[in-house]
């Protein structure tokens, strides 16, 4: 099957603030160019200080999404503490290429804090570990809400302005990609607190 | 070809197949029942060839009569979609394949909720009130988004599903007679022929 990276559609993005992370996805779920839910949400609190997006086949992000949750349980039952998220970044790229040659069709955005330090990484889908950027992005609509962040991203910016950079950025990018879109979500991380805002975009 | 759709409503959750067995151009049966009974609260209707959809089936249904041996109660209604959703996905790495069927898995739970779960033959799964698999999508998603508001009582949900009916007889190239309804109360299944 070409495309299938495709064939569901979706885009994630995450970026980092001052002391504070932002992830945000859209929440189409679709068949090729048929839509069959606007509700499915692609980012996942997996800690209270760590996010993982995941866009690509939805049945690989379902099934990815319950590899990582089981392997953070397992650790904390083994290790009897919370997992780190540089720790939870380099286990989703292990996890990743133990699949190299029947990969997950997933590109995850894993998103934390560790002691008050942003730390944000992406992959592709074999396990690539990238953590250069200041934002990062994925899915089908990715490559526009590049261009959208570019403009809009500064660096250390403060948790209310880098939700509305993210907000904007993620709604740029899906209003033109027809995979993705029918709203957007947008989550906020600090050291206090996780908050959830549900954008409008561009209904079709 | 098969045309499987359902809505869910304020305590029930209906599931409707067209009824029909082709091969190439020959209709050999009008009356299959496509739409599977798991347990006294939950049916599962399969789209796709006729062998994928029993062997499916009859494996979705042993393996949940299995949980149900060794737990001592059956999985409540999203128990049993992530489970199936894992068969699903663990067979499009295995050796023979995926399971070439698509199904729509509705009911009720012992609380009185009902839900409706979209599953597709790569594992994907969504949690849905209204939808359709296979090309009934194209022609019913629009009419039940109209249709559709929340809490509807048994008796609108059946008025929609007769419309649906009627949508698909009227546009569809392939003429489909028969349809199957299931509807899942907290009473239990009701079935009837459209």
């Amino acid at each position: 099957m070409s495309g299938i990276f495709e064939y569901n559609g979706g885009s994630i993005v995450g970026m980092k603030g001052k002391n504070c992370i932002a992830m945000a996805c859209d929440r189409r779920f679709g068949q090729q160019m048929s839509t069959i839910t606007t509700n499915y949400q692609k980012v996942f609190k997996i800690q209270d200080n760590i996010l993982l997006a995941l866009s690509g086949l939805n049945s690989d992000i379902h099934t990815f999404y319950a590899l990582m949750e089981k392997e953070i349980n397992l650790y904390n039952l083994k290790e009897n503490r919370k997992m780190k998220p540089t720790t939870f970044a380099n286990l989703v790229a292990s996890a990743l290429y133990e699949r190299r040659f029947g990969p997950f069709f997933v590109t995850p955005i894993v998103a934390g804090l560790e002691n008050g330090k942003p730390i944000l990484a992406t992959y592709d889908s074999i396990g690539c570990k990238s953590d250069l950027d200041d934002f990062q992005v994925g899915g089908t609509g990715g490559n526009y809400i590049y261009g959208a962040c570019e403009a809009f991203f500064k660096p250390d910016l403060s948790p209310e302005e880098l939700e509305e950079v993210i907000g904007q950025s993620l709604v740029s990018g899906c209003d033109r990609d027809s995979l993705s879109g029918w709203g957007g979500v947008v989550y906020v991380l600090t050291e206090q607190k996780l908050t959830v805002k549900i954008l409008k975009t561009k209904q079709t | 070809m098969d045309s499987i759709f359902g809505l869910q409503g304020g305590d029930f959750v209906i599931v409707a197949c067209d009824g029909s067995i082709a091969h190439s151009i020959l209709k050999i049966k009008e009356t299959e029942d496509k739409i599977l009974k798991l347990d006294d609260h939950k049916i599962f209707g399969i789209s796709g060839e006729g062998a994928d959809r029993n062997s499916f089936g009859e494996l979705v249904h042993k393996n949940h009569c299995l949980i149900r041996y060794k737990t001592g109660s059956y999985m409540n209604l999203q128990e049993t979609a992530h489970f199936v959703r894992s068969m699903y996905a663990q067979a499009i790495r295995s050796r023979d394949g995926p399971h070439q069927c698509n199904g729509l898995l509705g009911g009720v739970d012992s609380d009185g909720t009902p839900s409706l779960y979209w599953l597709d033959y790569l594992g994907s799964l969504q949690k849905i009130t209204r939808g359709a698999q296979g090309y009934a999508n194209y022609f019913l998603l629009g009419l039940l988004d109209n249709q559709y508001k929340p809490n509807l009582t048994k008796e609108e949900g059946i008025e929609i599903i007769k419309k649906c009916i009627k949508e698909l007889q009227t546009r569809f190239l392939i003429a489909q007679n028969k349809f199957i309804v299931k509807i899942v109360t907290k009473q239990g299944i009701e079935a009837f022929t459209i």
